[in-house]
């Protein structure tokens, strides 16, 4: 097991006080750490065990078993797909496969320069604007009442045409991350 | 300690402010379908436009309110009280917008929808929307009116006035009304709200805990959504009836990952609500305490399952358990739990602020009442909607959304989630009611999240989609689910790449077979898709496995791109957006696909439909005979 630093070790010790043992808090705790790092430290399992006095391997039991906890940093751009079935029947696969060409990427990978990244997500029901992806930043974003869904949703490319897709998958590769 | 009559005071003191405002106010609806509509930069060119306009203008806040198909809307409140609704509001309409309604304080024709409250003049009453006929909005009361980041809002327009009545209750009497009004469970295993409310009170063991399923992870479902970002306060009054009703005194409101502003605005009318003592100790001098919390699910489609949530909630991995124990006995925390859904914890203060009596008014005898339902798929208005229950479903999928677009035909309808299986489109006229929908040998209705294929649909590629999802999703336990959605999808692909055998069909049956004996409604549920695609689309599968051919032209293993010779000339464009380079020119300077190269992505046909089309791969003309 790694040393932790100390100072690292006081951030998690601060950002997981709140959390108890025995009173259902893993997944809060694992928010928490995703939310502060972008994603789930390596050295962050034995800090949370730590706290809610439960075993390593249970801790990173949970974190495996969800599609949306992180154990490796995001990339700067994160291309979440649909995989739902109004994207689908509306060319969501064709997406999906046009992306995976052109940035040589297969799905929940980065690109090496960690720049880009493919992520399968699930539905959430905006199916009126499908096929559709949206792209995650991970800096810059502003106050306002849909604060949380720029944050968390991104900038959603809807109703997108294959074509557009290789045109955002090309301006993506070749270096241009602008929304 | 506020009474009833104290908060409601404040609550009506607000909503008359908000309803007839000092200036003209304009509310965006912030929702998660209305942010993919593009409402962010309609925000910031409002701001923009405000700011060096010098309008004299408040800008408030909405929730969608099931037009999805109309977003991004905007309500335009007058002084003088008249509310008029706008869509969809795009960043170049903003400036007339404002000078139609502010500047001129009259009505903006180009985008008016229709008239919310006060003179509409020449714009109809919301009422009469072609997409409002037939529905009764009990639940979504307040959707795409209120502010749902205010619970005046709700409590002006009847919210815990149903808490009131049964904080003066006796248990007992609060579950006998409850059993009265026939409400069942709405998350799909259709069981009586009361009666699992009164498992719950009988049990010995405390405390006793409210769980409510907000895992909503069917695709294309998305009605607690609408929900939980449009009126969440619905749902926690729901929750704290059943509280005072069996004894609970935490609950849990488990609201999956991927509706993050559901999460935000449940936690913020969670807060409200116990500033204004509705939620802590001694709500409403019933001498019971209730307290809850938002739980964050992080990606887990099988944590919808009851015991999988419990498990999630428990600091562990979502694995369902085994029942017996119910929950009623042994559940969060091996303590007494009642797990309820969304809808069926947001009809409990309709019933108690209006009476069982009137909520069996409306439905089925055997389904009282109404329920939401999104339409999602191949129609040509996306939406959410409410309903009595018992109403057809091809009302809603061709009245309220439009039916499929003009030259297609309707192919299949999944009427609730990939566990319930897929219908042709003979199921159109079935009442969407719990027996009716057992006609088809489905589990039963599912959660109101209905899709609708059209022709361009292939049902082999559709089932082994649902496979995949039930694969992806399955928790691992049982060998039966883990294991037989891997052969289904890996069989199913098979057939899709042109592979398939004559002997596919009985090794479909004898997974089929197996699954049954899984622990959970995950592997219980995964045979649906293969049943249906075995009982109701058994020629095309045969066409599949025997002709090698996918007359939808969707299977990839089974068609091929070709440039059309007659049009080569058009196929530059085409070669220049192939994301493989895989069009390409001879030495003659004709252009071909190289096939090694194709990913059959379509991008080439889109730009130039003419000098690309889509030929049958491998098909074989005589059927072969079954062996």
């Amino acid at each position: 097991m790694p040393d932790l630093k100390v100072d690292q070790r006081a951030q998690y010790r601060q950002l997981l006080q709140e959390f108890k043992p025995d009173s259902g808090h893993l997944l809060a705790a694992l928010h928490k750490i995703q939310h502060h790092f972008g994603y789930i430290p390596p050295d962050a399992v034995n800090a949370v065990g730590a706290q809610l006095r439960m075993p390593a391997a249970a801790v990173f039991g949970a974190i495996s078993f969800y599609s949306e906890f992180r154990t490796t940093p995001p990339p700067e751009v994160l291309i979440n797909w649909c995989s739902g079935p109004a994207c689908r029947n509306k060319g969501g696969e064709d997406i999906r496969r046009v992306i995976e060409a052109v940035l040589a990427l297969p799905m929940e990978a980065n690109s090496a320069d960690e720049r880009v990244g493919l992520h399968l997500a699930q539905c959430e029901g905006s199916c009126e604007y499908a096929p559709l992806v949206w792209l995650r930043y991970r800096d810059g974003h502003e106050d306002g009442p849909d604060a949380v869904l720029v944050a968390e949703r991104g900038v959603v490319h809807g109703r997108l045409k294959v074509s557009d897709a290789v045109a955002l998958a090309r301006r993506l590769k070749a270096g241009d991350n602008t929304p | 300690m506020s009474t009833y009559a104290e908060i409601r005071k404040q609550a009506d003191a607000a909503w008359a402010t908000w309803t007839k405002p000092a200036r003209t106010r304009l509310d965006v609806t912030v929702a998660t379908c209305s942010h993919a509509a593009g409402v962010g930069a309609t925000l910031k060119a409002l701001r923009e436009t405000v700011a060096a306009g010098g309008y004299a203008v408040d800008l408030g806040l909405l929730s969608c309110g099931g037009m999805c198909f109309l977003e991004p809307l905007v309500i335009v409140t007058q002084p003088n009280g008249n509310r008029v609704l706008y869509g969809p509001v795009r960043p170049k309409d903003v400036r007339a917008l404002l000078d139609a309604t502010v500047t001129r304080a009259g009505v903006y024709p180009d985008l008016a929808i229709a008239s919310i409250a006060g003179e509409g003049g020449s714009v109809p009453p919301l009422a009469d929307h072609p997409f409002m006929q037939g529905q009764v909005r009990w639940l979504m009361a307040n959707t795409g009116i209120t502010d749902p980041e205010k619970l005046d809002h709700y409590i002006a327009r009847g919210g815990y006035e149903g808490l009131a009545q049964a904080a003066q209750m006796e248990p007992e009497a609060i579950i006998a009304e409850m059993g009265a009004s026939g409400v069942w469970g709405r998350g799909g295993a259709g069981f009586p709200a009361g009666r699992k409310w009164d498992f719950l009170r009988g049990a010995r063991n405390t405390p006793k805990y409210m769980v409510c399923n907000a895992d909503e992870g069917d695709p294309g479902a998305f009605v607690n959504r609408i929900l939980l970002e449009g009126d969440p306060a619905l749902v926690i009054e729901g929750m704290t009836i059943a509280a005072l009703a069996t004894g609970a005194t935490y609950g849990y409101l488990y609201i999956r990952d991927e509706y993050p502003l559901g999460i935000e605005r449940s936690e913020r009318a969670i807060k409200q609500a116990r500033e204004r003592g509705l939620l802590g100790a001694d709500i409403l001098g019933s001498g019971r305490d209730y307290e809850m919390r938002v739980v964050r699910g992080a990606g887990a489609y099988v944590c919808g399952e009851e015991t999988g949530l419990l498990s999630s909630i428990q600091d562990s991995r979502g694995m369902p358990r085994i029942k017996p124990p119910f929950p009623a006995n042994a559940g969060v925390f091996g303590l007494p739990t009642n797990v309820n859904n969304v809808e069926t914890y947001a009809c409990a203060p309709i019933v108690f602020r209006d009476g069982a009596e009137k909520y069996k008014s409306l439905g089925s005898e055997k389904s009282p009442g109404t329920k939401m339902f999104s339409i999602t798929g191949d129609v040509q208005r996306v939406g959410a909607m409410e309903v009595p229950f018992a109403t057809p479903t091809g009302y809603l999928i061709n009245t309220l959304c439009g039916g499929v677009q003009p030259g297609r035909t309707l192919k299949i309808i999944q009427p609730g989630g990939p566990l319930l299986g897929m219908l042709p489109a003979g199921a159109i006229d079935t009442p969407l009611d719990l027996d009716p929908y057992r006609v088809w040998k489905l589990g039963g209705m599912g959660g109101g999240g209905i899709v609708v294929c059209d022709d361009t649909t292939c049902p082999v590629d559709l089932t082994a989609y649902f496979e995949w999802f039930a694969e992806d999703e399955s928790c691992g336990r049982c060998t039966t689910c883990h294991g037989g959605t891997q052969r289904y999808v890996e069989i199913l692909r098979r057939i899709a790449d042109g592979g398939g055998r004559a002997s596919d069909i009985e090794l479909l049956e004898l997974i089929t077979s197996t699954l049954p004996y899984s622990n959970c409604f995950h592997g219980q549920g995964a045979p649906a898709a293969v049943n249906c695609l075995l009982w109701y689309f058994m020629d095309e599968l045969q066409e599949h496995i025997q002709q090698k051919r996918c007359r939808a032209g969707v299977c990839r293993g089974l068609i091929r791109y070709a440039v059309d010779p007659r049009h080569d000339r058009d196929a530059a464009a085409a070669a220049a957006i192939c994301p493989t380079n895989a069009i390409r020119q001879d030495d003659d300077g004709r252009y071909f696909i190289d096939q090694s190269l194709c990913i059959k992505c379509n991008a080439c046909r889109e730009v130039q439909p003419e000098a690309i089309r889509v030929d049958d791969a491998l098909m074989v003309l005589e059927p072969v005979a079954a062996d």
